[in-house]
């Protein structure tokens, strides 16, 4: 570390014994609560590893909604982007606070009555075939490594970078052993406990950080005042020929201040705000299995519901500790985060097109104290560990559940689980390689190129899944072809937008305005649209689906109780029978070589026993158990007062959120 | 009364024209003022479509009930008397409770 000190020369680096020390205290905190839970929990079977057994109460259920959504890359995202244009960029955190309701009140009593693990699954329950799942599974696995971790973990070493100043390949590689680690052998139940000590973690330390810089600007009316006037003291360009700098280029907006900007005119124009957000918000908290499968954990639908309350209040928080102090970084220090001028830039940050990522990060190494530097990069550790586990751990439900199996119909619980497991690495070393081009790509404002990216390709599933549970009348091939045909129109968008580049406002992106004219939260909502119309319009043209295959996997049917003629009930026939056939040949084969059993190495041992994997195995149900299980209806009943409760709750959530927006629209 | 705050608001939206004709733009209403004014219309929206939902399903279900009822009567209604379809076996002036037992579990299943 000293090292790098005289590297870089001058800059203040976490390298005393405050700092230090409060790191260690806050590995050691997580590592006992993880190790905890691993001893409360049964990780040993699909249900205990993949969904907590389904024990969790609300608060780690709203908890860890919370830390899975937030990641390093809201802390520098959202406060970089804040710094360049203001608070609007708030408005896809508190969009969240409405979609986070219609998750716990319409989508979850459905997929909990259908009982499902994975998003794929319950598509493959509705419409019946293989090719949709298929598709859904390989789709969100894209988005996970494409979007979130990668651009997670290039924010994460940002931080580190600018606070450390390590190398950012060792710093990634070296966080994402320790999240692997973690994630590996604890399960589901392990992550949501941590994930709780983590939100307390990025709640206390931002609140910290955000009186510190709060203080330092004098005030939220002087950030008022002062944010019109942050201009960097270099703004002319060495050579006029090449590059004439306009002033709009590096001058504060003047509606910096509003969430609702000018439909046309405004960089986040409202009708993208309002309704752009509310489409790729449906798809990240609805039917994203990240969120769903913590949902699912819960002990009963009323907890869930108590659940996303909570992280709705707890979602209110990222504008004042994120976008606000990215702004007052930028009153405070406008030649750096502000800067225009590419060789100024690439001094200052290393890229040309502007630095206002580095909006959070120069904020906690200059204003906080010592021993709260420390926090504040236990802060990040948090944020970046706790939403890479829940991405690392889902993806690897997708691919065990719905992959794996496809592959090999007769693995059976252990090897699933040694497959998930395995899948981890594979997703940690996929996202290594990955961020080189993101390095790349990234023009200055992180948050900008997730959204664009994602509100691209979810506006389909979004639209499939909305309609799958409220409409009846939605078949298999009309949902396949409107995802198909959604695919076509996002590519169609994004190919020319990656072919011509971004563009930045020194140097404006040569692709034409018909194609790239549209604001991508626009062209989310065009294409949401769309999609449904082509949903709809292939699925009237084609035969419907029977009531008896739809009971309990449509909103209206929720309460149903028929017995429901499983349209995938075929496949699921003959991987259990599969199963059975493996059960058997492994018996066989333990028979004649069961003195060899003894001479297992203790390292596999440890191993299995550090994993969660007992050695022995439930055997397979038979024919009659299976049929016997699926008459135990789930039961998504609830007691009517504490129902009445969270109604009410969730009413007076929605109140405060409605005056949030308008006492900054 | 509802006059007067229509005047009031419309000095206010008039003052924040004339400031911003002195070139500096300013808010026509306090942000907080515009919070609270959001608050309130929200409010009465859920509790139009409370009272709306409120009447709608105590509608449909009471009509439910008079269906059921006439479908019980008409099928009481056969050659015996009505008093006679209910009339218990055991006991010759004991009754049971056929109808309301019958309509209660229409109406669960509805």
């Amino acid at each position: 570390m000293n090292k790098s000190d005289e590297e870089t020369g001058g800059r203040v680096f976490i390298n005393n014994v405050a700092d230090v020390g409060v790191i260690i205290g806050y590995f050691v905190i997580v590592i006992g609560v993880g190790i905890w839970s691993m001893f409360r929990t049964n990780r040993g079977t699909v249900g205990g590893y993949f969904l907590a057994g389904r024990t969790m109460v609300w608060w780690p259920v709203g908890a860890s909604l919370f830390a899975s959504n937030i990641g390093s890359g809201h802390f520098v995202g959202l406060a970089g982007t804040g710094a360049a244009s203001g608070i609007a960029v708030g408005g896809f955190e508190w969009n969240a606070l409405f979609i986070v309701l219609l998750l716990g009140w319409l989508f979850v009593p459905v997929y909990l009555t259908a009982g499902v693990i994975t998003m794929p699954q319950y598509l493959k329950k509705r419409f019946g075939g293989t090719r949709i799942s298929l598709y859904l599974s390989v789709i969100s696995l894209f988005l996970y490594i494409f979007t979130k971790i990668s651009v997670d973990m290039f924010s994460g070493a940002v931080f580190i970078q600018q606070a450390l100043g390590w190398n950012i390949y060792i710093a990634v590689i070296a966080l994402l052993s320790i999240t692997a680690l973690y994630t590996v052998t604890g399960g589901l139940a392990a992550l949501m406990y941590t994930d709780t000590v983590q939100t307390f973690v990025i709640i206390a330390g931002a609140f910290v950080l955000m009186g510190f810089s709060f203080y330092e600007v004098g005030g939220y009316s002087a950030l008022l005042q002062k944010y019109g006037s942050a201009l960097p003291s270099i703004s002319s360009s060495p050579d006029f020929q090449r590059l004439n700098i306009s002033t709009h280029c590096y001058s504060p907006r003047e509606d910096a201040f509003h969430l609702l900007r000018h439909p046309m005119k405004g960089d986040l124009p409202w009708p993208g705000v309002v309704f752009g957000i509310a489409i790729i918000g449906g798809w990240y908290w609805c039917s994203d299995q990240v969120i769903v499968q913590r949902c699912l954990a819960a002990r009963s639908l009323t907890h869930v519901k108590a659940g996303c309350i909570l992280c709705g209040y707890l979602k209110l928080l990222p504008m004042f500790l994120m976008v606000f102090p990215g702004m007052i970084s930028r009153v405070l220090y406008p030649d750096e985060v502000g800067c225009v001028v590419p060789q100024v830039c690439k001094r200052v940050c290393g890229t040309e097109v502007g630095c206002s990522n580095i909006a959070y990060p120069k904020l906690v190494v200059s204003v906080m104290p010592t021993g709260l530097r420390g926090l504040m990069l236990a802060v990040m550790l948090a944020a970046l560990m706790s939403s890479l586990a829940s991405i690392f751990n889902s993806s690897s439900t997708l691919f065990t559940m719905d992959i794996w199996t496809r592959i090999r119909p007769q693995a059976r619980d252990r090897e699933l689980m040694i497959v998930g497991r395995i899948w981890v690495l594979c997703i940690v070393a996929i996202s290594i390689c990955w961020i080189p081009v993101v390095q790349a790509a990234q023009s200055g404002q992180l948050f900008d190129y997730i959204q664009s990216v994602t509100s691209y390709l979810a506006p389909p599933i979004a639209a499939v899944f909305f309609l799958a549970i409220f409409v009846k009348r939605v078949n298999e091939p009309g949902a396949f072809w409107g995802l198909m045909g959604g695919l076509v129109m996002g590519l169609c968008r994004i190919a020319p937008e990656f072919y011509f580049g971004t563009g930045s406002c020194l140097v404006p992106s040569k692709c034409p305005t018909l194609i790239c004219g549209v604001h991508y939260l626009h062209f989310a909502v065009l294409l949401f649209l769309c999609t449904g119309i082509l949903v709809l319009l292939v699925s009237y043209c084609t035969p419907p689906l029977d009531d008896k295959h739809l009971h309990r996997l449509v909103f209206s049917l929720r309460y149903s109780k028929e017995e429901r003629a499983d349209l995938d009930r075929e496949e699921e026939e003959r991987g259990r029978n599969a199963r059975r056939e493996a059960e058997e040949k492994n018996k066989a084969a333990c028979d004649e070589d069961t003195p060899g059993d003894g001479g297992k190495s203790g390292l596999a041992r440890l191993i299995g026993w550090f994993c969660g994997l007992s050695g022995s195995q439930v055997s397979e149900p038979t024919e009659e158990e299976v049929v016997e299980a699926s008459k135990v209806l789930p039961d998504i009943n609830e007691d009517p007062d504490w129902k009445h409760f969270v109604n009410a709750n969730a009413l007076i959530m929605m109140a405060v959120a409605v005056y949030f927006w308008a006492f900054y629209a | 009364m509802a006059n007067a705050v229509q005047v009031f608001y419309c000095l206010l939206l008039i003052l924040g024209t004339v400031t911003a004709q002195a070139g500096k733009v300013e808010r026509a209403l306090p942000n907080w003022l515009t919070g609270i004014i959001a608050v309130a219309v929200f409010l009465f929206l859920v509790f139009v479509a409370f009272i709306v939902n409120k009447a709608w399903c105590k509608g449909s279900s009471q009509e439910e009930k008079v269906s059921v009822a006439t479908n019980e009567h008409a099928m009481t209604n056969g050659s015996n008397t009505n008093l006679d379809s209910v009339r218990s076996h055991e006991h010759n002036s004991a009754y049971e409770n056929v109808t309301f037992h019958k309509s209660e579990e229409t109406v669960t299943v509805m």
